[in-house]
């Protein structure tokens, strides 16, 4: 199979690594790890301002030419999170929106149905709607039918770097889903990356764990090469494992 | 007069929105404003002139996953 981009609405990317501008030490980093990691999409949040403390504005360290996704954290049901979107939108970020709808402040977990509603209204309003939710096969069809563009599981708690916990349940999401599915939260490791786009994931979305590391230059290089490595894998067909051995070298003309 | 500003009630002198955004000693690059759940755009700030009771958000992007 080729490589090919990936489309999301009008948009044509080549790399699949896309990455997040959350928890960074200084947002002066975040320039060189899109560089290095050659990430074309990266999420930023909308708050209210801070007017005692002088804040920067996040955008300034985003290069022209990386997609904005802005997402909808904070949305605690599908109204705010369809605000939000509209806002971001208006401000001038596009057209893509990753809706988050969270109200368990625990574990982080996406509020599936809350989420469905605001893709239903988000998508007829235009918007590359990238749903953020718990890998879930009728509702990811319900997504598509609402014309989400994608769908984004979660492979384990956000900013966990528990890795791909959820990794059968996506496995169905890839396997009868026509849009694009994006493993988003939970990746804390190259090798988990690759092992999601070797189960076929389009892409994934990782930021705290290349954000948090010591170097975050580096870490984005190292998910970048780890995505390229397991798209490329996937699309060349991965043996499958067996119980008992299977010779590498021939069995017979031994030397004694 | 009365408005609410990001959740909170304030009472100050009448304004437009640019002079209330200049005594916040706030940046304008990236500040995004929404009043009473509409967008303003920064073209329109000096022309809109605040109402009692108008509830305004002053909002940026920041780091977010």
């Amino acid at each position: 199979m080729e490589n090919g981009p990936l489309q999301l609405g009008h948009v044509t990317f080549t790399n699949r690594l896309f990455t997040g501008t959350g928890k960074f030490a200084a947002n002066t980093l975040i320039p060189g790890m899109l560089k290095a990691s050659g990430s074309e999409m990266i999420t930023v949040a909308l708050r209210r301002i801070d007017t005692t403390a002088r804040s920067e504005n996040i955008l300034d360290y985003i290069p022209r030419g990386v997609t904005l996704l802005p997402n909808t954290s904070g949305a605690r049901n599908a109204e705010q999170a369809v605000r939000i979107a509209r806002i971001a939108r208006e401000a001038g970020c596009g057209d893509f929106i990753k809706i988050e709808v969270i109200t368990d402040m625990k574990y982080l977990m996406p509020d599936n149905i809350e989420t469905l509603k605001a893709t239903e209204i988000l998508a007829r309003e235009g918007f590359i709607v990238l749903p953020y939710v718990l890998p879930d096969l009728p509702l990811a069809k319900r997504l598509e039918s609402a014309g989400a563009a994608a769908v984004m599981p979660l492979g384990a708690p956000i900013g966990s770097n528990r890795g791909l916990e959820t990794m059968s349940l996506i496995a169905i999401l890839i396997e009868n889903c026509r849009v694009p599915v994006i493993v988003d939260a939970g990746i804390g490791r190259p090798s988990q990356a690759a092992a999601a786009m070797e189960m076929g994931a389009d892409a994934v979305l990782v930021n705290t764990a290349i954000a948090t590391a010591s170097d975050p230059e580096a870490m984005g290089r190292a998910f970048d090469l780890a995505v390229k490595a397991g798209r490329i894998a996937f699309l060349a067909e991965l043996a499958e494992p067996s119980a008992g051995a299977s010779a590498s070298s021939p069995l017979t003309g031994f030397l004694h | 007069m009365d408005i609410i500003v990001n959740g909170k009630r304030e009472t100050g002198p009448p304004c437009s929105i640019a002079e209330l955004v200049a005594r916040k000693g706030l940046l304008t690059d990236g500040l995004v404003v929404e009043l009473n759940h509409l967008i303003v755009k920064h073209e329109q700030w000096q022309a809109i002139r605040l109402k009692e009771n108008d509830a305004i958000e002053l909002l940026s992007f920041v780091g977010g996953g």
